[in-house]
Formats: C-alpha cells, structure tokens, sequence
C-alpha cells in the first residue's frame, strides 16, 4: 500500500520528470497504436480490394496468358451454350485514353454486364441502366473530370453516354464501367475472367474453355479471402518487427534513465531503508513507479497513436483508398498501453533491483554516484566474445541455407543481427570509454570539449545507450539504404536481360506476326525482329527511343500488347521506391526514439551535474563553454553511433542481398556517409534544449551548500 | 504484500544494564592505497536508560560509530552488540526489522522524503510495518514540538529547524528502545535545540529510552548523563555527569598533545 502511494506520489510530484523518464516509450506506443490502428482499417480497404469475385457467380474462368479478344469471346459463346448456364459476364479490363470535359487523360476502364447478379451495380438500383453507349462513372471521377449523367466522354474514339454515376472502386484512379460491346470495340481491353451463373458442370465448362483454370464460384472466393488474410498477416508481420524494434530501443533508453534518475534519489530510497523498509519494499516502489511511468507513457503515447492514425485514415479516405468508417480497435489500444506499462517495468528491473540493494547509509550522504560503479568486465566480454562468435557463425551459414530455403536464411541473418545488437548492449560502455580515450587528444586544447569527453568516459553506460540506440537505428536505415542499391541494380539487369531490347510483343498475341514485323520494319523509326517467341524492336539508328513508341503505336492494331523495358523498370523503380519510403518511415520511429533518447540522457545528466558545470564556470569556463560541452558529448555519443551503425548495418544490407541471391555491386557509399553525418548533426541540434539549460546554470550555485 | 518480519524484542544481556556494547570494533573504507580506518578497534559500553554523548574533533569516527549502532552500516571487523543481538551476524530481513522497530534515528539535516507530507513521512515507519501508529503519542510528539499545525506541507515548505523537529517525531513515534541521533541540534537555533533537547532528555527520563547523540557543542553535551570521548577511530575516555567546564577541558587535553595518551 505504502510502496504504491509512495511510487505513485513520486510520479505526480515530479510529472515532468516521469514524462521525460517516458518519452521513449511513449513514442514507441504511440508507433505501435498507429500500426495497429493503421493494419485495421487497411484491412476494410484489402477486402474490397482484393474480393473481386461477385457472390453470385458459380464459376469463374480465368484465360491463361494473353488470349486474343475473339478466342475468349468463342469460350465465352460455348460455356453460355452449355446446359444449366443461366448467365455469363465476361470482364474486360484495360488503361484507356479518355477525353472529358475537353482533358484527355488514362481511365481504367472495365466492362460491367449493366445489370443481373454479375453487375457491380447490382446493389444501386438508382444508378444506370448501363446500356451499350453508356458509362458509369465513379462518384470522385466524376467530381475530377467535371461531368455528370448525361454528359458525353469520348474513350478510344468512341463517344459514350454517361449513364450514371455510382458504386464504382475507385483507388484513387479515374474510372469507369462499360458494356461489354463497348469494350470490345474500344479495344486495349483484353478479357481478363469470365463469371459464370448456373448450375453447371465444372469439366463441361473444362472441355469448352481450352487451357483457360476454371474454378467453382466459393472456391475462388475462398482463395480471395486467403490472399487478403496472407497479405494481411505479411503487413500486420512487418509492422510488428517494426514496432518491437522501436519498443526495444525504447526499453533501451528508459532503462539508462530510470538508471540516472534513481542514482540521483539513492538518498531518498536508503532513507526509506533507514526507517525500516525491507529491500523488497524498495524495490517494489521503483517497479510500482515504473508502471506508473508506464501507464502515463502509454496513454499519452495511444492517444497521440489515435490522433495520427484517424489523421492517416482521414487522408486515405480523401484519396479514395479507404470507404469504410474509421476502426478504432479498443481492445488493440488496451494491449498497446499494457505494453507500454510492461515495457517500462522491464526496463526498470535492472535499477528496480540495485535499488533494493541499496545501503542505509546512503541516505547520510556516505555514498557516491551509482553510475560510477564498476561493471563486470570480465563476464560482459566473455559473454559478447561467445555472442559476437555465434552471431558471425549465423550469418556464415545464412547465405549457403538460403540457397535451399531463403525464409529459413534470411530468419538465419536477422538472427545473426539481433546477437549483434545484444553484443553492442554488453559492450557499448566499453566501446564509448575506448572511443573517449582515442578523442581525448583532440580535445586537449578545449575546457569544455575535455569535460565533454571525462563525462562520456565517466558515465559510460548512459553514453553508451544513446550509443546503442542510435547505431540501431542508423544501422537499420544503412542496411535499407544498401539493400535499396542493390535490388535497383538487380532489377535493371534483369530486365536488361529478359528483354534484350527497347520493346516486345509476343509473338502468340498477334494473328500475322511476320505481317507485323514487316510493317513495322518498313517504319524508318523501327528496328524490328524475330527472336525465339517474341518481337524485338529498336529505335533504328539514329532516332530516339521516343519516335520508337510513336511509331509502333501508329503501327501496331489497336489492343495489342507492347511491353516497353523503360516501363517495366520505372514500374519496378516505382515500387522499389515506395518500398524504400515505408521502410525508411518504419526505422524512422527507431531513429526518432534514438534521438529522444540523446535529448533525455543529456537533459537528466545536466539536470544531475548543475553543481558541477556551476563549479567550473566559476572557475572561469564560458557559458558558451559549458552550451558546447553538452553539444560535444551528443556528438561524441552520436558519432561512435553512426559510425558502428552505418558499418554494420552496411554489413548487414550486403548479406541480406546475398541471402536473396542478388549482386550486392557497388555500395551507396555516398549516401551512407550523408545518413551518418546527418545523424550526427541532428543529435547535436536535439541537444539543444540541454545545452540551454547547461548555459542557464548560474555559477554561485556551485558554491552553495547541497 | 508480504508483511515484513517482525524483530524479536531484546534480550538485555550485552551486559548488566548495558543497552549497546561495541567490542574491538573496525570499519575501513576503500581498497588499497586509499583505504581509511574511519574505526580503529573502538571499544565502548552505552548503558541502557541513559543519555550518552558522543564527542570527539572531527574525522574521529562518531558517525561511523552512530551507524554501526544503528544497524544502518556493517563493521569491517569485531562485535556490535545491541541488547544480546550481534548486528554483524544478522541477515539483512532481520537487521531491517530491528532497525524498524527498535531504533529511532535523527540526522543532521532531517533527511524526509521529499515527496510525502511531515505526516506521512511520520507515519512512514508504521506504514512500511503495515501498522497504524499510536494515535495519541503522535498527538503529544507533534504539540510537544510544535509541528501540529504543520503535518500537511512538504517538506520543502517547512524551516530547516521544522524538518528536523519532524524527524524527530518520527524517530519517536515507534517508542523504540534506542534513539540514536548525529548532530541533532546542528541545523537549529538555541531555542529550537534546547526545546530538542529536552525532550531527548525526556525520552530518558521519562519513558526509560535509551539515547546516543553526537554533537560537538559542550553546551548540549552538558544535558546528557555521560560523554564518551574518540579520537582517531578509538575510545578515548568518559565524562561522568558532565558540565559545559569538563567537557570542553577533556576536549583540550584530546586535541593538544598528538599521540600522546593513546
Ligand atoms: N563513505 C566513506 N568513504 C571513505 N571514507 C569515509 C567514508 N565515510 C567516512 N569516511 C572517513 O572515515 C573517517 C571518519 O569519518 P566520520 O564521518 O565517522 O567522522 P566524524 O567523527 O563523524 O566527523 P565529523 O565530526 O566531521 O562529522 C574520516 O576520515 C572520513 O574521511
Ligand atoms: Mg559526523
């Protein structure tokens, strides 16, 4: 009871100190609700992307490959002609130019049968008829374009009736549905599936469908519903290796400053033993203060999770990704507080146990900084050496296991990573001190730079986890940053490789091939060719690759395929970059509670040496002194971060290449030297609220009494 | 929550009517080349229901001796025995538990927990044993001392003088069998120690307690039944029944000659 009261009165009395105690966790909760919060909604938004198949429809029949429009057009004739067939819709699907309101852009347009069980419009009586002629629009595409029902659009030089405007999936696209007929005749519009209502047999479809897969009604439902629950756990699988990472460090940092601020009130918890508290008591009360901070933390941390999250969705929504109402997942919010509590309790335990081992005589003054205790030296080295060891062994033999299981390898290598950082969190006070004592040379001819670099040596483990995290963080966007360069690289080879040239067309979707190739050889901009199954073009010397796609597209019959390597590989760039993006914006979280932590750890230690930077600006350093020695510590601090952080994580980027089998080729060493110095300069700048107050520290303070 | 174990109550056999007794007592701090003998074989008998002061010129080692006592420090070497108890021998559970229940403490600075209220740091050492105090002896310390209108600040928002007068309550408050306190008067003016100090010398008087105080000053050394001498981590002597005169001359002959009589 008493423990309790204690602990929590500690946390109210001081609550800007429990909150800066916090401020790590309380960013990794709020990334932890933001990702559940986020993985729900986009759970509405996969299902109605990815459930395509209307409840309605007994059997579907998917073409194999590219299928000439009239073949898939005879398939669709037989399966109608087969006994129990009720209704068959054949989808097309294709990028259309549309012109409306006198702009012409690209449309997605598919086809819609315009009414029955089989039509998207099924369930909005009041929108249509689709008739051929006609067009239903999206609401927001109607909105764009600036039309509306009976306005006309001209899509692939056909004039279309806007029919209606409705329940249409949008994504963010401009679209439209179109009759059958209509798509046919506007072409670039290949059958992709066709839906079949009926009660029919599936081998009699079979024996008229050719090598199209045929497929029962639920069973395909049944697969739609298994990619998006796949999809969805890889997300949700993603994003929690993402949120435990900031989670750790988080733990990390908390437990360095419940260290620091804990060796500051050792006075007051020896009192509490002086009037009698067992060393549990004690104990307890730092765990029972812990999980108050953690509480604080964590309802803070949710909170700001919510708000940013119905912010994200919001801005979804209004991009026409996302049409359900917000989910706000309550017992998902509970968990991220309860984790943040147990965070934050797991954290303390360290601290929470020296505590209880805490002298009486403390209390009178006859002890000295707990910081400056010796830390097992021996053990820790021993224990890194087998951890550094195993973690060497793992990541050798990930690359030849990949060969035969590349989950298992690449589960190997992030292994091999993780006992890499359990190493840095052994050893990290011992690399600061070794890293202290290599710069001290440096700083011989400055006060303040000299104070900087005794003060990391002599508080090494608060250094050293600011160190840890940072190198975390760096070393995660270093891997990306690598990985990035190398898969860029892998795929302009490949596509440089399968293709072989500017463009292709395979040869099995045009009727007349050689016809083809003549025509479009006879084109002074073309260099056309037959080589294996498909159609290579060139530019013909001397012309721009430009002209090239003029000139095949005046030549070639409208609907047929042409696959440009320029567009495959921007394709590819694209998602490589949007990967990169979400990527960088999950170790970003790692990187921000890094840099909280550089703030906190400065904020505390100069709160806690105020009677020592107030004796040595009496001694004659200037406040602009005592301002840069903090500034030297962040960058002393951040400095051994990035470089350990951009080595291994580069490390780590080339093996998770060679464990994917791809050229690791020549490493972005640019850019990683910019990750490590921006680094750098932002921990500096995020200790500029310290610096402040080291510079405020009045130097009579020094000289007045405890 | 577990309760924690109760002391068991004290045999009085460190000697006939001997409260505490220290036998070839050492503590040494550090290691090595700065190692200090704060206690050098100290060897003393504090008699029970008596008002004993501890004296001694600075750096002899009366506070390291006043934590042995109390059961706050452990000796590097030799016996501290309170009633029949060889503290050195005790665990800590157990030398928790008679710090708790038979010793009342008051140090130079009041030492109170900064986040509690006077109250609740009074009550503190009941509320650690799971107990409610005595309502009415709390009531008499408090106007005794004159913190009654007090109880509910900070202390943060009390005099220097009113924290140590709280302190004192609380140290009070268990009736503990041994009340042992380091340079209780220091932090106060003539008329709060005197009021103090009267009241430790009631603690003797009337309520049979036993006490053991630091202090440097001859005048408050005057109040107690008997003052016993250190220098340099030793005994150094006794003072019966002494006056402001007698303490401040066997002071003298302590400082004057170094080495000599020791
Ligand atoms: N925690 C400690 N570490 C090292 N040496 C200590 C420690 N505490 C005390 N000492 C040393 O032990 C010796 C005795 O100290 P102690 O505090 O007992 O003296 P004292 O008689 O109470 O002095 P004062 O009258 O100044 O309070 C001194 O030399 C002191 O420097
Ligand atoms: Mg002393």
């Amino acid at each position: 009871m008493i423990v309790a009261r204690t602990a929590l009165r500690s946390v109210l009395r001081r609550p800007r100190q429990a909150l800066l105690v916090g401020v790590a966790i309380t960013a990794a909760t709020a990334f932890a609700a933001v990702a559940l919060l986020v993985a729900a909604n986009a759970r509405v938004a996969l299902v109605a992307f990815g459930m395509v198949t209307p409840p309605a429809a007994d059997v579907v029949v998917v073409p194999r490959g590219d299928v000439a429009q009239g073949a898939a057009l005879e398939v669709a004739e037989g399966v109608r002609a087969l006994p129990g067939v009720v209704d068959v819709a054949v989808e097309h699907l294709g990028d259309v130019e549309v012109e409306a309101g006198g702009v012409t852009t690209t449309w997605k347009l598919t086809s819609d049968p315009g009414g029955g069980p089989l039509s998207a419009l099924r369930d909005a009586p009041d929108v249509g008829p689709l008739e051929p002629g006609g067009i239903v629009l999206g609401r927001r595409t109607a909105e764009r374009v600036g039309v509306d029902v009976g306005d006309t659009v001209v899509a692939g030089g056909h004039e279309l009736v806007v029919a209606g405007v409705g329940p249409v999936r949008e994504f963010g696209q401009d679209v439209g549905l179109v009759h059958p007929s209509d798509a046919v005749a506007i072409g670039g519009m290949p059958p992709v599936q066709m839906f079949v209502v009926g009660d029919v047999d599936l081998a009699a479809v079979r024996a008229v469908a050719g090598d199209a897969a045929v497929t029962s009604g639920p069973e395909q439902r049944d697969r739609e519903a298994r990619s998006v629950g796949d999809t969805l756990a890889g997300v949700l699988g993603g994003l929690s290796v993402f949120v435990a990472l900031a989670v750790v460090s988080a733990v990390v940092i908390v437990s360095s400053t419940f260290r620091i601020v804990l060796a500051r009130r050792a006075a007051e918890l020896a009192l509490l033993r002086c009037v009698g508290a067992t060393g549990r008591q004690v104990h307890r009360s730092v765990l029972a203060e812990a999980a108050c901070v953690g509480l604080l933390g964590g309802l803070v941390g949710t909170g700001a999770g919510l708000g940013v999250a119905a912010g994200l969705v919001a801005a979804a929504r209004a991009a026409d990704l996302v049409s359900a109402p917000f989910v706000a997942a309550p017992g998902g919010l509970v968990a991220c507080v309860a984790l943040s509590v147990v965070a934050t309790v797991a954290a303390a335990l360290p601290s929470a146990r020296a505590a209880g081992r805490t002298a009486p005589v403390v209390a009178l003054g006859a002890a000295r900084s707990s910081d400056a205790r010796p830390v097992r030296v021996g053990a820790r080295l021993v224990a890194a050496g087998a951890l550094t060891l195993t973690a060497v062994a793992t990541g050798a033999v990930a690359v030849p296991v990949a060969r035969t299981d590349q989950l298992t390898g690449l589960a190997l290598a992030a292994l091999s990573g993780t006992l890499v950082f359990a190493v840095l969190v052994a050893v990290g006070p011992f690399l600061v001190r070794w890293a202290a004592r290599a710069v001290r040379p440096l700083a011989a001819r400055s006060a303040a730079l000299r104070l900087a670099v005794s003060n990391a040596h002599r508080s090494s483990r608060r250094t050293a986890a600011m160190t840890t995290v940072l190198t975390l963080g760096v070393g995660l966007a270093a891997a990306l940053l690598v990985a990035v360069a190398g898969v860029t690289a892998d795929a302009r080879e490949s596509v440089v490789r399968t293709f072989g040239a500017d463009a292709l067309i395979p040869v099995d979707v045009v009727a007349d091939p050689d016809a083809l190739v003549a025509a479009l050889a006879a084109h002074p901009a073309v260099d056309a060719r037959v080589v294996g199954t498909d159609i290579l073009l060139d530019p013909a010397p001397g012309t721009d690759p430009a002209a090239l796609r003029d000139a095949v597209l005046d030549t070639v019959p409208a609907g047929t395929s042409v696959y440009w390597a320029g567009d495959v590989l921007a394709g590819i760039e694209q998602t490589v970059a949007v990967g990169q993006l979400v990527g960088a914006a999950m170790i970003g979280v790692t990187l921000v509670v890094a840099m909280v932590g550089v703030v906190v750890t400065l904020a505390l230690s100069v709160a806690e040496r105020r009677q020592e930077i107030a004796l040595v600006r009496a001694l004659g350093v200037s406040r602009a002194g005592a301002r840069r020695s903090v500034a030297a510590e962040a960058g002393l601090a951040s400095a051994v971060g990035a470089t350990l952080g951009v080595v291994l994580g580069g490390a780590y980027g080339v093996l998770a290449l060679r464990v994917l089998d791809m050229p690791a080729g020549q490493p972005p060493l640019v850019r990683l030297a910019l990750l490590g110095a921006g680094v750098v300069g932002a921990a500096v700048l995020a200790a500029a609220v310290p610096m402040r107050s080291a510079g405020r520290v009045e130097p009579a303070i020094g000289l007045a009494a405890r | 929550m577990s309760q924690p174990p109760v002391a068991p109550p004290l045999p009085t056999v460190a000697g006939p009517g001997l409260a505490a007794r220290a036998v070839d007592l050492v503590r040494e701090y550090g290691t090595g080349s700065s190692r200090v003998r704060a206690l050098d074989g100290l060897s003393v008998d504090l008699v029970e229901r008596r008002f004993t002061a501890v004296m001694g010129a600075s750096g002899s080692g009366k506070s390291t001796f006043l934590h042995c006592l109390a059961g706050l420090d452990r000796a590097t070497s030799g016996q501290m025995l309170l009633g029949g108890t060889d503290l050195g021998a005790l665990d800590d559970a157990a030398l928790t538990a008679i710090r708790r229940d038979r010793l009342g403490f008051v140090f130079q600075d009041g030492n109170l927990l900064p986040h509690l209220t006077a109250g609740e740091n009074i009550d503190l050492a009941a509320s650690l044993a799971g107990r409610r105090a005595d309502r009415a002896w709390r009531r008499e310390l408090v106007e005794r001392l004159g913190v009654a209108d007090r109880l509910r600040h900070l202390p943060s928002q009390l005099s220097g003088g009113q924290r140590q007068r709280v302190a004192v309550v609380r140290a009070l408050l268990g009736r503990p069998d041994l009340v042992v306190a380091d340079e209780p008067t220091g932090a106060l003016d003539s008329e709060a120690g005197a009021a103090l100090l009267a009241l430790l010398r009631a603690c003797v008087d009337e309520f049979g307690q036993t006490v053991v105080m630091v202090t440097h000053d001859p005048s408050a050394a005057a109040v107690t039944d008997e003052v016993v001498l250190l220098r340099d981590g030793r005994a150094a002597g006794r003072v019966d029944r002494p006056t402001r005169r007698t303490v401040l001359e066997r002071l003298g002959e302590l400082a004057a000659p170094a080495g000599v009589g020791a």
